[in-house]
Protein backbone atom coordinates (compact mmCIF):
# COMPACT_ATOMS: atom_id res chain seq x y z
CA UNK A 1 0.00 0.00 0.00
CA UNK A 2 2.45 2.52 -1.13
CA UNK A 3 0.80 4.71 -3.27
CA UNK A 4 -2.37 5.54 -1.56
CA UNK A 5 -4.61 8.71 -2.96
CA UNK A 6 -7.49 10.29 -2.30
CA UNK A 7 -10.48 10.65 -4.44
CA UNK A 8 -14.21 11.50 -4.35
CA UNK A 9 -17.23 9.62 -5.14
CA UNK A 10 -20.61 11.82 -4.46
CA UNK A 11 -18.53 13.81 -2.37
CA UNK A 12 -17.47 10.90 0.25
CA UNK A 13 -13.95 11.23 0.59
CA UNK A 14 -12.26 7.65 -0.53
CA UNK A 15 -9.18 6.34 -0.14
CA UNK A 16 -7.28 3.32 -2.50
CA UNK A 17 -3.84 2.07 -4.46
CA UNK A 18 -3.68 4.67 -7.20
CA UNK A 19 -3.88 2.83 -11.03
CA UNK A 20 -6.96 0.84 -9.64
CA UNK A 21 -9.92 0.96 -11.98
CA UNK A 22 -12.94 3.23 -10.40
CA UNK A 23 -15.45 0.12 -9.41
CA UNK A 24 -13.03 -1.78 -7.70
CA UNK A 25 -11.49 1.28 -5.89
CA UNK A 26 -15.19 2.50 -5.14
CA UNK A 27 -15.90 -1.43 -3.46
CA UNK A 28 -13.13 -1.05 -1.60
CA UNK A 29 -14.84 1.84 -0.05
CA UNK A 30 -17.84 0.56 0.45
CA UNK A 31 -19.40 1.54 -2.49
CA UNK A 32 -21.19 0.12 -5.00
CA UNK A 33 -21.34 0.55 -8.63
CA UNK A 34 -23.16 -1.95 -10.85
CA UNK A 35 -21.61 -3.68 -13.27
CA UNK A 36 -22.36 -5.96 -15.96
CA UNK A 37 -19.54 -7.11 -18.61
CA UNK A 38 -17.08 -6.08 -15.68
CA UNK A 39 -15.35 -9.41 -14.38
CA UNK A 40 -12.49 -9.08 -11.63
CA UNK A 41 -9.76 -10.70 -12.64
CA UNK A 42 -10.42 -10.13 -16.43
CA UNK A 43 -9.57 -7.14 -18.62
CA UNK A 44 -12.34 -4.84 -19.17
CA UNK A 45 -13.67 -4.01 -22.03
CA UNK A 46 -16.51 -1.05 -21.62
CA UNK A 47 -19.26 -2.86 -22.97
CA UNK A 48 -23.18 -3.06 -21.10
CA UNK A 49 -22.23 0.87 -19.83
CA UNK A 50 -24.39 0.28 -16.83
CA UNK A 51 -21.12 1.56 -14.38
CA UNK A 52 -21.16 5.24 -15.90
CA UNK A 53 -20.01 8.02 -14.04
CA UNK A 54 -19.36 11.35 -14.48
CA UNK A 55 -16.21 13.00 -14.21
CA UNK A 56 -15.34 16.26 -14.63
CA UNK A 57 -18.96 16.51 -16.74
CA UNK A 58 -18.08 13.61 -19.09
CA UNK A 59 -19.65 10.22 -18.50
CA UNK A 60 -17.25 7.97 -18.29
CA UNK A 61 -17.14 3.84 -17.49
CA UNK A 62 -16.11 3.39 -14.07
CA UNK A 63 -14.41 -0.44 -14.80
CA UNK A 64 -11.89 0.70 -17.63
CA UNK A 65 -11.05 4.11 -16.12
CA UNK A 66 -8.32 4.12 -12.98
CA UNK A 67 -9.05 6.46 -10.57
CA UNK A 68 -5.89 9.05 -9.93
CA UNK A 69 -5.52 11.81 -6.73
CA UNK A 70 -8.23 14.03 -6.34
CA UNK A 71 -10.34 12.90 -9.22
CA UNK A 72 -14.15 13.84 -8.38
CA UNK A 73 -17.02 11.17 -9.49
CA UNK A 74 -20.47 11.28 -9.68
CA UNK A 75 -22.33 8.03 -9.70
CA UNK A 76 -25.92 8.18 -7.63
CA UNK A 77 -26.74 11.77 -8.99
CA UNK A 78 -30.62 11.20 -10.29
CA UNK A 79 -29.17 11.38 -13.58
CA UNK A 80 -26.94 8.72 -13.52
CA UNK A 81 -29.29 6.50 -11.73
CA UNK A 82 -31.84 7.05 -14.76
CA UNK A 83 -29.30 6.28 -17.66
CA UNK A 84 -27.97 2.99 -15.68
CA UNK A 85 -32.07 1.61 -15.12
CA UNK A 86 -32.29 2.87 -18.76
CA UNK A 87 -29.76 0.33 -19.67
CA UNK A 88 -31.29 -2.30 -17.80
CA UNK A 89 -34.51 -2.00 -19.13
CA UNK A 90 -33.21 -1.40 -22.77
CA UNK A 91 -31.74 -5.08 -22.24
CA UNK A 92 -35.03 -6.35 -21.55
CA UNK A 93 -36.69 -5.41 -24.26
CA UNK A 94 -33.68 -5.44 -26.55
CA UNK A 95 -33.92 -9.68 -25.71
CA UNK A 96 -36.81 -12.28 -24.68
CA UNK A 97 -36.46 -12.15 -21.13
CA UNK A 98 -39.24 -14.59 -19.80
CA UNK A 99 -37.71 -14.85 -15.84
CA UNK A 100 -40.47 -16.79 -14.07
CA UNK A 101 -39.51 -19.62 -16.62
CA UNK A 102 -35.51 -19.15 -16.91
CA UNK A 103 -32.85 -21.54 -15.76
CA UNK A 104 -31.31 -18.40 -14.13
CA UNK A 105 -33.93 -16.39 -12.41
CA UNK A 106 -33.04 -15.60 -8.81
CA UNK A 107 -28.97 -15.88 -9.73
CA UNK A 108 -28.72 -13.60 -12.70
CA UNK A 109 -27.62 -10.17 -12.35
CA UNK A 110 -29.77 -8.63 -15.09
CA UNK A 111 -32.91 -9.65 -12.77
CA UNK A 112 -31.28 -8.45 -9.74
CA UNK A 113 -30.35 -5.08 -11.15
CA UNK A 114 -33.92 -4.69 -12.62
CA UNK A 115 -34.78 -5.56 -8.60
CA UNK A 116 -32.17 -3.01 -7.27
CA UNK A 117 -34.03 -0.34 -9.55
CA UNK A 118 -37.19 -1.18 -8.92
CA UNK A 119 -37.77 -1.24 -12.58
CA UNK A 120 -41.45 -2.49 -13.13
CA UNK A 121 -42.56 -2.13 -16.63
CA UNK A 122 -39.67 -1.20 -19.20
CA UNK A 123 -40.29 2.56 -20.41
CA UNK A 124 -39.40 1.10 -24.18
CA UNK A 125 -41.72 -1.16 -26.19
CA UNK A 126 -40.69 -4.71 -26.34
CA UNK A 127 -38.85 -5.62 -29.90
CA UNK A 128 -39.54 -9.55 -29.33
CA UNK A 129 -36.98 -9.93 -31.37
CA UNK A 130 -36.81 -13.63 -32.99
CA UNK A 131 -33.96 -15.27 -31.85
CA UNK A 132 -32.88 -19.28 -31.47
CA UNK A 133 -31.50 -21.53 -29.14
CA UNK A 134 -28.61 -23.72 -30.19
CA UNK A 135 -28.61 -27.13 -28.24
CA UNK A 136 -26.77 -28.55 -30.67
CA UNK A 137 -23.61 -28.80 -27.95
CA UNK A 138 -23.34 -32.23 -25.91
CA UNK A 139 -22.76 -30.05 -23.10
CA UNK A 140 -24.49 -26.86 -22.94
CA UNK A 141 -27.47 -24.89 -24.35
CA UNK A 142 -27.09 -21.39 -26.03
CA UNK A 143 -30.41 -19.64 -25.44
CA UNK A 144 -29.72 -16.85 -27.86
CA UNK A 145 -32.96 -15.06 -26.70
CA UNK A 146 -31.10 -13.81 -23.23
CA UNK A 147 -27.56 -12.84 -24.06
CA UNK A 148 -26.69 -9.07 -23.27
CA UNK A 149 -23.50 -9.24 -25.63
CA UNK A 150 -21.22 -8.71 -22.24
CA UNK A 151 -18.78 -10.88 -23.94
CA UNK A 152 -17.49 -12.68 -20.49
CA UNK A 153 -17.89 -15.60 -22.02
CA UNK A 154 -15.60 -15.15 -25.10
CA UNK A 155 -12.92 -12.87 -23.03
CA UNK A 156 -12.77 -16.00 -20.26
CA UNK A 157 -14.17 -19.37 -21.65
CA UNK A 158 -10.72 -20.34 -23.80
CA UNK A 159 -8.97 -23.83 -23.84
CA UNK A 160 -5.16 -24.35 -23.16
CA UNK A 161 -3.65 -22.63 -26.28
CA UNK A 162 -6.25 -19.27 -25.66
CA UNK A 163 -8.87 -20.20 -28.32
CA UNK A 164 -12.26 -18.76 -27.17
CA UNK A 165 -15.05 -21.24 -27.23
CA UNK A 166 -17.41 -18.64 -28.09
CA UNK A 167 -17.41 -15.85 -30.85
CA UNK A 168 -19.61 -12.81 -32.11
CA UNK A 169 -21.65 -13.47 -35.33
CA UNK A 170 -23.04 -11.12 -38.02
CA UNK A 171 -23.56 -7.54 -36.72
CA UNK A 172 -25.51 -4.93 -36.02
CA UNK A 173 -28.96 -6.04 -34.44
CA UNK A 174 -28.49 -9.57 -35.92
CA UNK A 175 -25.91 -10.01 -33.69
CA UNK A 176 -24.80 -12.78 -31.67
CA UNK A 177 -22.63 -14.60 -29.19
CA UNK A 178 -21.99 -18.55 -30.58
CA UNK A 179 -20.18 -21.44 -29.44
CA UNK A 180 -18.13 -22.38 -32.24
CA UNK A 181 -18.62 -25.66 -33.29
CA UNK A 182 -15.28 -27.15 -33.53
CA UNK A 183 -14.60 -26.16 -30.19
CA UNK A 184 -17.62 -27.03 -28.77
CA UNK A 185 -16.24 -30.93 -29.30
CA UNK A 186 -13.27 -30.61 -26.99
CA UNK A 187 -15.44 -28.51 -24.38
CA UNK A 188 -15.54 -31.15 -20.92
CA UNK A 189 -17.99 -30.66 -17.75
CA UNK A 190 -15.69 -27.93 -15.90
CA UNK A 191 -15.65 -25.78 -18.79
CA UNK A 192 -19.28 -25.61 -19.14
CA UNK A 193 -20.02 -25.40 -16.11
CA UNK A 194 -17.38 -22.35 -15.56
CA UNK A 195 -19.16 -20.78 -18.77
CA UNK A 196 -22.41 -20.94 -17.04
CA UNK A 197 -21.29 -19.16 -13.85
CA UNK A 198 -19.14 -16.75 -15.91
CA UNK A 199 -22.38 -15.92 -17.62
CA UNK A 200 -24.12 -12.92 -15.75
CA UNK A 201 -28.00 -13.98 -17.68
CA UNK A 202 -29.28 -17.30 -18.56
CA UNK A 203 -27.91 -17.49 -22.18
CA UNK A 204 -25.34 -20.30 -21.11
CA UNK A 205 -27.31 -23.58 -19.23
CA UNK A 206 -25.52 -26.88 -18.70
CA UNK A 207 -27.22 -29.77 -19.96
CA UNK A 208 -29.26 -31.27 -17.54
CA UNK A 209 -28.84 -29.38 -14.59
CA UNK A 210 -31.82 -26.75 -15.34
CA UNK A 211 -33.05 -25.36 -11.87
CA UNK A 212 -30.72 -26.79 -9.80
CA UNK A 213 -30.83 -24.43 -6.80
CA UNK A 214 -33.90 -24.33 -4.85
CA UNK A 215 -35.55 -20.40 -4.80
CA UNK A 216 -34.30 -19.18 -1.23
CA UNK A 217 -30.56 -20.29 -1.61
CA UNK A 218 -30.18 -18.68 -5.47
CA UNK A 219 -27.82 -15.59 -5.33
CA UNK A 220 -29.90 -12.75 -5.21
CA UNK A 221 -32.57 -14.38 -3.09
CA UNK A 222 -32.06 -12.60 0.21
CA UNK A 223 -29.74 -9.83 -0.57
CA UNK A 224 -30.16 -7.38 -3.76
CA UNK A 225 -27.10 -6.96 -6.13
CA UNK A 226 -24.00 -5.16 -4.69
CA UNK A 227 -25.05 -6.10 -0.72
CA UNK A 228 -21.43 -7.30 -0.53
CA UNK A 229 -20.02 -4.52 -1.48
CA UNK A 230 -22.31 -2.03 0.49
CA UNK A 231 -21.62 -0.66 4.22
CA UNK B 1 -30.96 1.26 -28.13
CA UNK B 2 -30.87 2.74 -32.17
CA UNK B 3 -32.99 0.11 -33.09
CA UNK B 4 -36.21 1.24 -30.29
CA UNK B 5 -35.12 4.45 -31.53
CA UNK B 6 -35.92 3.22 -34.72
CA UNK B 7 -39.02 1.58 -34.12
CA UNK B 8 -40.26 4.60 -32.83
CA UNK B 9 -39.54 7.02 -36.09
CA UNK B 10 -41.34 4.49 -37.94
CA UNK B 11 -43.82 4.72 -35.85
CA UNK B 12 -44.12 8.27 -36.38
CA UNK B 13 -43.66 8.06 -40.03
CA UNK B 14 -46.48 5.95 -40.20
CA UNK B 15 -48.85 8.14 -38.92
CA UNK B 16 -49.56 6.27 -35.66
CA UNK B 17 -47.34 8.52 -33.41
CA UNK B 18 -48.93 10.67 -30.62
CA UNK B 19 -47.30 14.23 -28.95
CA UNK B 20 -45.70 11.50 -26.47
CA UNK B 21 -43.56 9.58 -28.92
CA UNK B 22 -41.89 12.90 -30.19
CA UNK B 23 -41.07 13.47 -26.18
CA UNK B 24 -39.87 10.30 -25.60
CA UNK B 25 -38.15 10.27 -28.65
CA UNK B 26 -35.94 13.28 -27.22
CA UNK B 27 -35.61 12.19 -23.94
CA UNK B 28 -34.09 8.34 -25.32
CA UNK B 29 -31.83 10.22 -27.29
CA UNK B 30 -29.75 10.77 -24.10
CA UNK B 31 -29.23 7.04 -23.17
CA UNK B 32 -27.03 6.83 -26.24
CA UNK B 33 -24.49 9.63 -24.74
CA UNK B 34 -23.39 6.65 -22.45
CA UNK B 35 -22.05 5.08 -25.73
CA UNK B 36 -18.36 3.22 -26.43
CA UNK B 37 -17.79 5.07 -29.20
CA UNK B 38 -18.15 8.44 -31.50
CA UNK B 39 -20.35 6.27 -33.81
CA UNK B 40 -23.01 5.49 -30.94
CA UNK B 41 -22.61 9.01 -29.36
CA UNK B 42 -23.77 10.63 -32.35
CA UNK B 43 -26.17 8.51 -33.68
CA UNK B 44 -29.53 10.08 -32.50
CA UNK B 45 -28.09 13.22 -33.51
CA UNK B 46 -30.20 13.61 -36.51
CA UNK B 47 -33.58 12.96 -35.08
CA UNK B 48 -32.54 15.34 -32.11
CA UNK B 49 -31.66 18.47 -34.81
CA UNK B 50 -34.33 17.10 -36.82
CA UNK B 51 -36.78 17.27 -33.87
CA UNK B 52 -35.37 21.16 -32.85
CA UNK B 53 -35.24 21.92 -36.28
CA UNK B 54 -37.90 21.04 -38.24
CA UNK B 55 -40.36 20.60 -35.65
CA UNK B 56 -43.56 21.21 -37.34
CA UNK B 57 -42.86 18.53 -40.06
CA UNK B 58 -42.95 16.07 -37.05
CA UNK B 59 -46.21 17.60 -35.92
CA UNK B 60 -48.05 17.54 -39.08
CA UNK B 61 -47.54 13.96 -38.91
CA UNK B 62 -48.42 12.66 -35.47
CA UNK B 63 -52.08 12.67 -34.59
CA UNK B 64 -53.42 15.23 -32.40
CA UNK B 65 -56.94 14.31 -30.77
CA UNK B 66 -55.61 11.02 -28.95
CA UNK B 67 -52.54 10.59 -26.59
CA UNK B 68 -52.93 7.15 -26.88
CA UNK B 69 -53.01 5.10 -30.47
CA UNK B 70 -54.40 1.56 -29.37
CA UNK B 71 -53.87 0.23 -32.71
CA UNK B 72 -57.17 -1.65 -33.38
CA UNK B 73 -60.53 -0.62 -33.18
CA UNK B 74 -62.44 -2.75 -30.23
CA UNK B 75 -65.62 -1.94 -31.83
CA UNK B 76 -65.03 -3.30 -35.07
CA UNK B 77 -62.68 -6.31 -34.30
CA UNK B 78 -65.96 -7.31 -31.32
CA UNK B 79 -68.47 -6.90 -34.79
CA UNK B 80 -66.49 -8.85 -36.82
CA UNK B 81 -65.86 -12.02 -34.59
CA UNK B 82 -69.72 -11.89 -33.75
CA UNK B 83 -70.23 -11.84 -37.30
CA UNK B 84 -67.82 -14.85 -37.59
CA UNK B 85 -69.08 -17.15 -34.53
CA UNK B 86 -73.18 -15.50 -35.45
CA UNK B 87 -73.75 -13.98 -31.87
CA UNK B 88 -74.87 -10.24 -31.30
CA UNK B 89 -72.64 -7.97 -30.26
CA UNK B 90 -73.25 -6.25 -26.75
CA UNK B 91 -71.49 -2.77 -27.07
CA UNK B 92 -73.13 -1.10 -24.01
CA UNK B 93 -70.93 -3.37 -21.32
CA UNK B 94 -67.69 -2.70 -22.84
S1 LIG C 1 -31.58 -14.27 -18.15
FE1 LIG C 1 -32.07 -13.16 -16.27
S2 LIG C 1 -33.36 -11.48 -16.94
FE2 LIG C 1 -33.29 -12.96 -18.61
S3 LIG C 1 -35.07 -14.30 -18.28
FE3 LIG C 1 -33.35 -15.24 -17.24
S4 LIG C 1 -33.51 -14.49 -15.14
FE4 LIG C 1 -34.73 -13.14 -16.39
S1 LIG D 1 -23.59 -15.71 -23.50
FE1 LIG D 1 -23.64 -14.79 -21.51
S2 LIG D 1 -21.50 -14.35 -21.09
FE2 LIG D 1 -21.64 -14.68 -23.28
S3 LIG D 1 -21.97 -12.65 -24.16
FE3 LIG D 1 -23.98 -13.55 -23.86
S4 LIG D 1 -24.62 -12.81 -21.87
FE4 LIG D 1 -22.41 -12.50 -21.98
S1 LIG E 1 -19.33 -2.97 -16.29
FE1 LIG E 1 -18.37 -1.19 -17.04
S2 LIG E 1 -19.14 -1.10 -19.05
FE2 LIG E 1 -19.94 -2.96 -18.35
Amino acid sequence: MSNLIKFKIDGVECMAEGGKFIVEAAAENGIYIPTLCNMKGVKPKGACRICSVRINGRLMTSCTTPVTDGMEIESESEEIRELRRSIVELLFVSGNHFCPACEKSGSCELQALGYYYQMMVPRFPYEFPQKGVDATSSKIIKDQNRCIFCKRCIKTIKDEEGRSFFAFRNRGHRTEVVLDPVMAEKMDDATAQLAMENCPVGSILVKEKGFDKPIGTRKFDKQPIGSDIKL
Amino acid sequence: MTQVMNNKLRKILDGKGVAKDLKDLKEWSKVLNASRCGLGQTAANPIVSSLKNFRPLYEQLIQKDTDFDEGFDMKSAVQASCNYVGRVPNFNHH
